[in-house]
């Protein structure tokens, strides 16, 4: 009666997949399994695999996506075929819709790999339905606090996905993700190989977390992210796994090495160094050959509305995207800035919190992240915009030293009204720090503006 | 003038981007002509005796890490509450008020242990209702003023709800979830401690709070000291900011159950 009840369930799936083709509006990506889901609960819980099918979990705070795409290139590039969901869609409903889409006529999906990015909240939902083979934790980090409140809530769901049999590949170097492993049976380590940071350790407001396992302070040798380092605990035995992949970067030369192999990388920022690592040591474990592993590194593209750049009137704007109420991103993000040694503008717009109602004005996190190196790093002029936190995204930068001279506020979210504010500096590199729907706008005033101006 | 900061905890009570109020204590105290002494302190056996201190934060934490803050404190709570009787500066942001308060109880039958300074109940949030995002934690904006006419706009992320018995509110909430959703007020104080829901940098948005503080402390100390003015190169920003923020408050859709004054 469950198989009959599944088929109904599944043909519906894939009848409202044929839909969202011909309705753009409707999402392919959820709708099929959200429909499918309500026809039957549990739905995902009743597909069917081949035996020898792997199936893969990838969760955390960030890189999610990355490192799935990446694990996903990797098996095909051995001649694997992959189920995997799509960009954002790492909710049950997602989830049900990739294997909606891969299953065969009799609702078996038949692919060697499954490969799912899952929301770290949806993961206890999801492994309790579909059993993992192996569990990808990326880190659990401050994020979305309307919504986890804490990463220790975070922490809560993911150990309670856990299985016995499952093998568990964890950040080495994040804190929280390397106590997952615990007194766990199957487990391997990933790290990135890094620098001490002197304007970190002298730095008096330069504060570090607290540890998962006895809540004792955490100190790191160094950061590479944000919180995401060499670590170890000063009240416990937690520390950075030693017996992990480690990754060392040689930027210069656009390669990496691990276990004295070299790998050749287009993307070079400390982000990809951890996805790479994580893809490594996965493949690894897997079995996976070292050609293998460079071809899926080659054939990596950059998931686009992340980097870009924009250009008018003899100007780049370099846009970088972050996350709101995600600190380790807009780290990042900074530190990318920051390594640009040219003279830039530096344009700064983090927005309200556009997330889940209700909307709210908070930026405490850019107090997360540590500016010291970007205002050493040869700015010209910083710009902070939003029409509701502008001044105190100016305010911050004050904190951190940066004289009121070099700041402009502009009150508006217009970035009509940025570019003209733009024609008033003599500089032709700009960073702009901002989350993904404001690169959209600024998208459509480069236009416009080039449009006007005849170019 | 000197005066010295303990800095409770920096490593696990900053879940909010909290070291901001630190760093804005310290740019006030600055355009005060306070040379501030900023002492971290991350366990019992480095408390200095409170003789010599004149303020004392306390960031938010994580609730996994209060019972541990609320353990270590222990071992010194008898000089905190001296020092507090004798009306020395404690401010403390966010969830990790409970500490401060008489009885905190957990979902899971567990409790903090408190230091029963504030006459103040924590419960810890499992709501199935409005306003809830999730039943572990509300997220908002919070507009109040203290008792004493400061307005004060901000964030709160709420993992409690508080509930006042004799210790008197720090002020009147205009909008916001405030100490519980349903009584209109926020924080509480008692002589000079002062816990507040807002959480993150509150100083660095609201430093006439801060100017406050370190005023009122040094008179403690039997010193005057001159308002900052203009040489407070973020005051401007700050009244600037709050007016984007009432405003913001003001046209928000009203949500189910959040207290809304009109103001």
């Amino acid at each position: 009666m469950k198989r009959i009840h599944f088929m109904i369930a599944f043909y519906i799936g894939k009848a409202v997949m044929a839909i969202t083709k011909i309705l753009p509006k409707i999402s392919g990506t959820t709708w099929p399994g959200g429909i499918a889901n309500i026809i039957m609960k549990n739905f995902i819980k009743y597909f069917e695999y081949k035996p020898e099918t792997r199936i893969v979990m990838v969760t955390g705070t960030g890189g999610k996506t990355t490192t799935t795409g990446m694990l996903a290139q990797l098996v095909e590039s051995e001649g694997k075929t992959v189920c995997t969901n799509a960009i954002g869609a790492n909710m049950e409903r997602g989830v049900a819709t990739a294997l909606i889409r891969s299953a065969n006529k009799s609702g078996v999906v038949e692919c060697d790999y499954v490969i799912l990015e899952v929301d770290e909240r949806y993961l206890p939902i999801v492994s309790s339905k579909i059993t993992p083979h192996v569990i990808l934790v990326t880190n659990v980090l401050k994020d979305q606090s309307q919504r986890n409140g804490e990463p220790g809530v975070i922490m809560q769901k993911i150990s309670s996905a856990i299985g016995r049999d499952v093998h568990l590949i964890l950040n080495g170097d994040e804190p929280n993700a390397t106590s997952l492993g615990m007194g766990k049976p199957s487990v391997s380590y990933y790290s990135v190989a890094g620098e001490k940071d002197e304007d970190r350790d002298t730095n008096e407001f330069t504060v570090n977390c607290s540890c998962p396992v006895c809540h004792s302070p955490i100190t790191y040798e160094y950061e590479n992210l944000l919180n995401i380092g060499k670590f170890k605990c000063t009240g416990c035995d937690l520390k950075s796994e030693e017996d992990a992949t480690i990754v060392s970067v040689n930027p210069t030369k656009n390669y990496i090495t691990v276990d004295d192999k070299k790998f050749d990388v287009k993307y070079i920022s400390k982000d990809f160094m951890y996805c790479y690592s994580s893809m490594i040591a996965f493949a690894k474990y897997e079995g996976i050959s070292d050609a293998g592993i460079q071809k899926s590194i080659n054939d990596f593209q950059i998931q686009s509305g992340r980097v870009e750049q924009m250009y008018f009137g003899g100007r780049t704007i370099n846009y970088l995207r972050i996350k709101q109420e995600t600190p380790v991103t807009l780290q990042s993000a900074i530190n990318v800035t920051a390594a640009d040694k040219k003279e830039k503008i530096v344009v700064l717009d983090l927005s309200e919190v556009v997330d889940f109602t209700p909307n709210y004005t908070g930026m405490y996190y850019a107090y997360d992240c540590d500016l010291t190196k970007l205002i050493k790093s040869n700015v010209k002029k910083y710009i902070c915009m939003s029409n509701v936190i502008a001044y105190d995204q100016a305010t911050r930068l004050i904190l951190e030293g940066v004289d009121k001279e070099d700041i402009s506020v502009l009150p508006t979210n217009s970035y009509d009204k940025l570019l003209k504010e733009l024609e008033n500096y003599d500089c032709n590199s700009i960073y702009l720090l901002t989350w993904m729907h404001s690169y959209y706008d600024c998208l459509n005033s480069v236009e416009k503006y080039k449009k006007g101006k005849g170019i | 003038m000197k005066m010295n900061l303990v800095w409770l905890y920096p490593d696990i009570l900053n879940l909010h981007g909290d070291r901001g109020n630190v760093m804005a204590f310290k740019k006030i105290a600055e355009a005060m002509d306070i040379e501030l002494n900023i002492l971290k302190v991350s366990t019992y056996k480095d408390i200095p005796d409170f003789f010599g201190v004149d303020v004392v934060y306390m960031g938010a934490g994580q609730l996994r890490d209060l019972k541990y803050v609320a353990e270590d404190m222990a071992h010194y709570s008898d000089q905190l509450k001296t020092y507090v009787e004798e009306d020395g500066f404690v401010l403390c942001t966010g969830s990790t008020g409970c500490i401060l308060g008489k009885e905190t109880k957990l979902v899971n039958g567990d409790s903090i242990p408190s230091l029963g300074i504030l006459d103040m109940t924590a419960t810890e949030l499992n709501r199935t209702k409005s306003p809830m995002l999730t039943k572990e934690v509300y997220g908002d904006d919070i507009y109040w003023k203290t008792s004493d006419g400061l307005e004060i706009a901000g964030c709160q992320i709420q993992r409690f709800d508080f509930k006042l018995k004799s210790t008197k509110p720090f002020g009147s909430l205009l909008y916001g979830y405030g100490n519980n959703c349903t009584d209109p007020v926020e924080g509480a104080r008692y002589k000079n401690v002062c816990f507040t829901n807002t959480v993150g940098p509150l100083l660095a948005s609201n430093p006439w709070l801060g100017v406050r503080i370190l005023k009122e402390a040094a008179k403690r100390k039997g010193k005057s000291v001159s308002d900052p003015g203009d040489s407070l190169s973020f005051m401007e920003y700050a009244k600037e900011g709050l007016a984007l923020k009432k405003n913001f408050i003001r046209e928000k859709n009203k949500q189910d159950g959040i207290i809304n004054n009109p103001f």
